[in-house]
């Protein structure tokens, strides 16, 4: 597997060029000793970027494609440490494959603050298994190249040079060198200046660019090099600013200088190279056919095969989390991960596929992307714009939210279905919608977009009941029903808990009504049950939830406790500089119904309020009926992201529906209620 | 052997082998025994677990060098998903420098009884990785990962590994701890342990009981102990480590901590040695202080700021061996063990002596039975009337020696002539305190001004320097902006600033203003308004600890790590036109080391002060770093009256000589 990128290159194509003195290549990234001891002299202080905790003096990259398909990355890296927040650039870390890359550190020191330098020892670079890939380990030849700086202190500088060469991928077959990659030309502290440089075989066709936010044209120019012609498209930029993190923040190639270059021509070549990768992993015979038989047997229509086939991918084969990418898009075959029982996205896809097909259903694989709005760069085709795969399934499907892109014209529907969603209710995905993805067939693969849904179907539905007795203490009741995102967040929550760690966290959620609260009857729908919307009663006693001060009697209406009902997001800020991204639209709804105590009466509740704006809308409504008080509270969020101009008018929105006001019930001693 | 004879019995052995090898694609079987105890541990026996641990054997043999085989054999139940999912990949780590590993068997047991073979591509040796989550990038410590194959819930897994120790820690010493309960129930398990009779083990087993045997046979002395039928241990928010209270078994040959407090200054002291560059800058940073004090200081802070946090595990004994002082100084890095051996350098420069020493990061540890499992490094000073004053180089940003957790924790001091177990001091929960004190008025329209500082001590300081160098300006101005919007939706910010982090020589303080319009809520007849502070949007240390005390009984003790206290304040003038119809009661309850202290109080208007004021007053202390669970019930008495009062708003109605509506 090809980490660092994944490149392809017909053998023969071009001759090989063996021995060809790569330093000379990328000879432009990698500063000289006068220029480098000249940058870091002059180098800016913490006066100058007062706000950063490190400065990013120069990076420069340099991508060179050789003829034969390798590839080698070159990194240049200076960087000035400028307060304890920016010690961690004294760690640097790269990571390769240990079947195909090597990872040679060429140059690795730190420039004291008296302009002396210390070079990293020996024994201060170790190669270790990147941790958050350890759960992976049966599949990863990853590895991690971890370089520690001595003398890391502010006003030293880092300087590491790497050279990564990546061997081509052995398993392409395919006729044509493929190769993309993506490069962000801003991060989390400032950066002087950057540079990155793409060399490919002269004779090579042009590459597709994208370049967004203030990323100017490359500068190109022909390089002849024993012999052999490189063309080389560079790009720079100067004094870019660091990012601030917020809350809510979007992907950062909406805000952010970025690059985006590939040589693959259109969709549908693209689609053809995964194809060559996917189809072959498909099997439809032996056990898997024999699985896939016994678990639609009884199936009533098309649609129960399915469900019952989609669920027991999702559920019983266990999930390994592995990033699209670091799988080199080769899935293993379908009967081996029907064997193990156990794969990652890419091998749960081709197992779903596999097993649907058995079954007689046709089923093609769709690469997407998670992002909560569409993302895609349709004018250069890239693998790197994926990171996960789903499954599409043809055919009619009454449930269905999705045209059939394939099919689209017949008025035929299919489905969508997420071969690692475990915790999703049947055919819903949160993130994602709206995004186009690669739907492949043996042929090729074309562009089709997943639809939106409604804010609807994030529904978060409660009702209360509490019945206020004269001193305070409330018995009350939550009945909560719950969909879309708010459904995920209640099996994340609960699916996987055992009946005691149930019975704590009801125990906690009483607590969180008011100290001293208990829960006393609690019915939860069955979690594991993904066909059937999460749904609770909770039934609680709170003594002293009402607080009696003297004649009065202060009731605040208490939230459902428990984390999955409860608003998804809330815009704090007061403006923002990057746009607002939350977690999709939704609708919430609360409705409570308070029996008053006897010699109390009404000295406050709720008034009528409503809002209805670009955003979506709220209302508050609360009504008498002798004792009792029906409050109705109610929100819906259409609106998937917020621009920096609209925010405050989002945030206001928002804030109108949260103010205490909206949920006191003030008493006062006195006659009937509602007198 | 006959040549002709020798031959037919190779044939026949090869011939056996390729009948007896397993299989991936031929299942072979378990025995009949293993699927009944397999049937036995159902999800209806066992119905609050994922897994059961049906059988675990632990064998281990040691030596008179300390060096050890270990075997240990496992055989689970998988109950649930989640069970599927915890035990899918298994991991055994040990280190290269210490010990071999060696997984023997690996397997999956299906309900009917046949076995699949967990082949060899699905056992990695990986670096481990809970290491490089702390910076230290040792690719000695290692971890085998076993991954079962085609497992599903009512599969069994079973595996042996072997681990064989080649270079005991402490030559010519054994020790181990052992829990008898987990987090899943145990149908099984032994430990048997044999070792030369003339290097015998000490041993108890603590807060439970186990089958004990002795039998000495052939100068060997064989322990063995046994528990069957132990129950699960339901994790608890905030719950102890498993190791203070769970069953637990403690064997060593080292017959007192002193031993140990010798061998580690031994292994320790040949790197505590100055060159001329550590010379100088202790010159240079002690330059001018004349007490003893000032120079601890300013060695200490220096070690705990500019030496980083990394390690990389050199050394014959990685692990327990520092690095050479000067190496530290020079490479500016270094963990727990190596910065104490520095700080302990720097000070023999300045002729303050010092030792090194051992801990356990702020836990207390089984003190009957001396063994080597200690986590943590720190520095020890002689006090002049005996006794010892501790200090953790290691913690950053801290204007104390030591840092709050480590407070009344056990300490071993590293001399020449060995030191027993002690304790370091308690800490009072006032030495860590956040106290937060406020100025707010409500004005005619119901908006709200307020102005907010925040002062510090103990772990309150530590936390809030920490807090705002972490955090570039901007984002922290966003991170009050939520702070702020704990009161109400509609708060903004105004202001925020705080005192310099990197001072640790002077106090450290937060200040903030923020304003809410609307705050006041006009109720009918009423108007209502809240003490901003009272809702404890601003008390982020004790009220994140507090959280985890959700349930209304514990059955696991209520570990908080470190004694805490807060003081809240806030004079709250009120809009001009009103007088107080009621107020939240106040509260003063004090029970063993908790105390709980709040209230309100009208101040009416003045020749100074024209306007209503109203005072509160909160102060809560817990001067105890863990409470049991009768101190719990307590301790929820107090929340209880707490939240009640918190609850409580200040209610106003209009003067009676017809004040603003």
């Amino acid at each position: 597997m090809n980490l660092q990128r994944i490149i392809h290159y017909a053998a023969g194509a071009v001759a090989l060029l063996v021995g060809l003195p790569l330093n000379d290549l990328n000879a432009e990234v990698r500063l000289d000793e006068a220029e480098i001891a000249r940058i870091v002299a002059d180098a800016p202080g913490l006066n100058d970027y007062p706000a950063a905790g490190a400065l990013i003096l120069y990076q420069g990259k340099s991508l060179v494609v050789l003829p034969d398909g390798t590839n080698e990355l070159t990194e240049h890296l200076l960087v000035k440490i400028l307060q304890d927040r920016g010690r961690g650039f004294g760690d640097q870390k790269r990571n390769f494959d240990s079947e195909t890359d090597s990872v040679a550190i060429l140059l690795a020191r730190t420039w004291l603050p008296d302009g002396g330098t210390v070079p990293v020892e020996d024994k201060a670079i170790n190669v270790i298994t990147p941790p958050e890939l350890t759960g992976a380990a049966v599949y990863a030849d990853i590895k991690q190249k971890v370089i520690s700086f001595g003398g890391i202190q502010p006003g030293a500088v880092v300087e590491l040079v790497t050279r990564t060469i990546s061997a081509p991928d052995s398993a392409d077959k395919a006729g044509k060198m493929l190769y993309w990659d993506r490069e962000m030309f801003r991060t989390f502290e400032p950066i002087l200046r950057k540079r990155y440089e793409l060399l490919v075989p002269a004779d090579a066709p042009e590459p597709l660019v994208v370049r967004r936010n203030g990323l100017g044209k490359a500068e190109v120019q022909t390089l002849d090099l024993a012999g052999n012609e490189f063309r080389q498209y560079g790009w720079e930029l100067a004094d870019v600013p660091m990012i601030q993190r917020i809350p809510y923040m979007p992907p950062s190639q909406s805000y952010s200088p970025w690059l985006l270059v590939s040589n693959v021509d259109s969709w549908e070549n693209l689609g053809r190279w995964l194809a060559a990768r996917f189809f072959p992993s498909v099997e439809t015979g032996g056990a898997l056919r024999q699985r896939a038989d016994s678990l639609v047997a009884g199936s009533a229509s098309l649609a129960d095969s399915v469900r019952a086939i989609a669920l027991y991918v999702a559920t019983e084969v266990r999930n390994i989390g592995l990033a699209l990418p670091l799988t080199a898009y080769q899935p293993t075959p379908a009967g081996k991960v029907l064997e193990n029982m156990y794969g990652h996205g890419l091998d749960k896809a081709v197992l779903l596929v596999s097993m649907l097909r058995a079954a007689g259903i046709e089923a093609w694989p769709a690469y997407g992307s998670g992002e909560m709005r569409d993302m895609l760069e349709e004018d250069v085709p890239a693998a790197a714009q994926f990171d996960r795969v789903m499954v599409f399934v043809a055919g009619y499907f009454t449930d269905s939210t999705f045209v059939n892109p394939l099919y689209g014209e017949t008025g035929r529907h299919g489905l969508w279905l997420h071969p690692t969603a475990q915790y999703n209710r049947y055919g819903y995905h949160s993130r994602g919608q709206g995004s186009r993805a690669l739907v492949l067939l043996e042929s090729g693969g074309t562009l089709h977009r997943l639809r939106s849904f409604p804010p609807e179907k994030s529904l978060s539905l409660v009702r209360a009941e509490l019945v206020l007795a004269d001193n305070g203490d409330v018995t009350g009741a939550f009945h909560a029903g719950t969909d879309g995102l708010f459904d995920i967040q209640a099996r994340l929550s609960l699916k996987d808990d055992t009946p005691r760690e149930r019975q704590q966290y009801f125990s906690q959620a009483a607590n969180a009504i008011s100290e001293g609260a208990r829960a006393t009857g609690v019915e939860l729908s069955d979690l594991r049950d993904l066909t059937v919307p999460a749904s609770l009663d909770f039934e609680y006693s709170a003594p002293g939830l009402g607080v009696v001060q003297g004649e009065m009697m202060i009731l605040r209406l208490p939230a459902p406790p428990f984390g999955f009902t409860g608003l998804p997001y809330f815009p704090d800020l007061e403006t923002r500089e990057y746009e607002f991204v939350g977690d999709g639209p939704f609708t919430l709804v609360r409705e409570y119904t308070i029996t008053l105590p006897e010699g109390w009466k009404v000295a406050y509740m709720p008034e009528h309020e409503a809002l209805d704006c670009q955003y979506g809308r709220w209302l508050v409504d609360c009504t008498r009926s002798g004792r009792s008080l029906n409050l109705r509270r109610s929100l819906t969020v259409s609106a998937r992201t917020v621009g920096t101009d609209g925010y405050p008018e989002f945030r206001q929105f928002f804030q109108g529906f949260t103010l205490p006001r909206q949920t006191l019930i003030l008493l006062e001693r006195g006659s009937t209620p509602g007198s | 052997m006959n040549k002709l004879l020798s031959l037919p019995l190779l044939l026949a052995a090869f011939l056996l082998a390729d009948i007896l090898a397993p299989s991936p694609g031929l299942a072979a079987q378990a025995g009949p025994e293993l699927v009944e105890k397999l049937i036995a541990a159902t999800a209806e026996k066992y119905p609050d677990a994922n897994s059961v641990i049906v059988e675990a054997d632990r064998t281990i043999s040691y030596n008179e060098d300390g060096t050890y085989l270990h075997r240990e054999h496992v055989l689970i139940k998988l109950l649930t998903e989640t069970g599927k999912k915890r035990w899918g990949e298994q991991g055994h780590d040990y280190s290269r420098k210490y010990n071999t590993l060696r997984i023997e068997t690996a397997r999956v047991i299906k309900p009917d009884g046949r076995v699949v073979d967990v082949p060899e591509e699905m056992i990695k040796d990986v670096t481990h990785p809970m290491l490089a989550r702390m910076n230290i990038f040792d690719s000695e410590v290692r971890i085998q990962l076993v991954t079962f194959p085609s497992l599903e819930v009512g599969d069994a897994i079973e595996y042996e590994v072997v681990d064989s120790c080649f270079n005991a820690p402490m030559a010519g010493q054994f020790d181990w701890m052992d829990l008898f309960q987990i987090g899943e129930p145990i149908v099984n398990k032994r430990i048997e342990i044999t070792g030369p009779a003339s290097l015998p083990l000490h041993y108890v087993v603590k807060d439970g009981e186990a089958e004990f045997s002795l039998t000495t046979e052939n100068g060997l002395n064989t322990y063995v102990w046994e528990v069957r039928d132990v129950p699960r241990i339901v994790a608890e928010p905030a719950m102890p480590p498993y190791y203070s209270f769970a069953p637990r078994l403690i064997v060593s040959t080292i017959d007192d901590w002193r031993q140990v407090s010798r061998w580690w200054y031994e292994m320790t002291s040949q790197f505590r040695t100055a060159d001329d560059s550590l010379s100088a800058v202790v010159s240079r940073i002690t330059e001018g202080l004349a007490t003893d004090e000032e120079k601890i200081k300013a060695i200490y802070h220096f070690v705990a700021q500019k030496v980083r946090y990394m390690g990389l595990g050199t050394g014959k004994k990685a692990g327990f061996e520092p690095k050479p002082a000067s190496e530290t100084l020079s490479t500016r890095y270094g963990v727990c063990r190596d910065v104490a051996v520095l700080m302990s350098t720097m000070l023999d420069e300045v002729d303050i002596e010092s030792y090194v020493v051992l801990t356990r990061a702020g836990e207390l540890i089984d003190e009957e039975i001396p063994i080597i499992g200690f986590n943590h490094a720190i520095v020890a000073l002689p006090e002049a009337e005996g006794g010892w004053r501790f200090s953790d180089p290691t913690v950053e940003n801290n204007p104390d020696l030591l840092m709050a957790a480590e407070a009344g924790a056990h300490m071993l001091v590293c001399t020449p002539a060995g030191e027993p177990l002690v304790t370091s001091d308690h800490m009072p929960a006032e030495d860590n305190m956040g106290t937060i004190s406020a100025t707010s008025r409500v004005e005619s329209d119901g908006r709200l001004v307020s102005e907010v500082t925040i002062s510090t001590a103990g772990i309150y300081d530590l936390a809030f320097r920490g807090f705002i160098k972490r955090f570039p300006p901007r984002q922290m101005q966003s991170i009050w902006q939520q702070i702020v919007s704990g009161v109400h939706p509609g708060a903004r910010l105004i202001g925020f600033s705080s005192s310099d982090p990197e001072d640790l020589y002077s106090a450290f303080g937060i200040k903030f203003s923020y304003e809410v319009p609307d705050y006041a809520i006009a109720a009918g007849d009423y108007l209502l308004i809240k003490s901003p502070v009272s809702t404890n949007s601003f008390e982020l240390i004790l009220e994140s600890f507090l959280s985890a005390a959700g349930l209304p009984e514990r059955e696991y003790p209520f570990n908080l790590g470190m004694t805490l206290g807060s003081t809240q304040r806030e004079e709250l003038a009120l809009p001009p036109g009103y007088r107080i119809k009621s107020m939240p009661e106040t509260v003063d309850l004090a029970d063993g080391d908790l105390t709980y202290r709040m209230a309100y109080r009208a101040d009416m208007p003045s020749e100074t002060n024209p306007l209503l004021t109203v005072r509160y007053d909160k102060q809560f202390l817990i001067d105890s770093k863990q409470l049991s669970t009768d101190e719990y019930l307590q301790l929820k008495e107090i929340l209880r009256a707490s939240s009640r009062s918190g609850r409580g708003e200040i209610i106003l109605e209009a003067d009676s000589d017809g004040g603003p509506r």
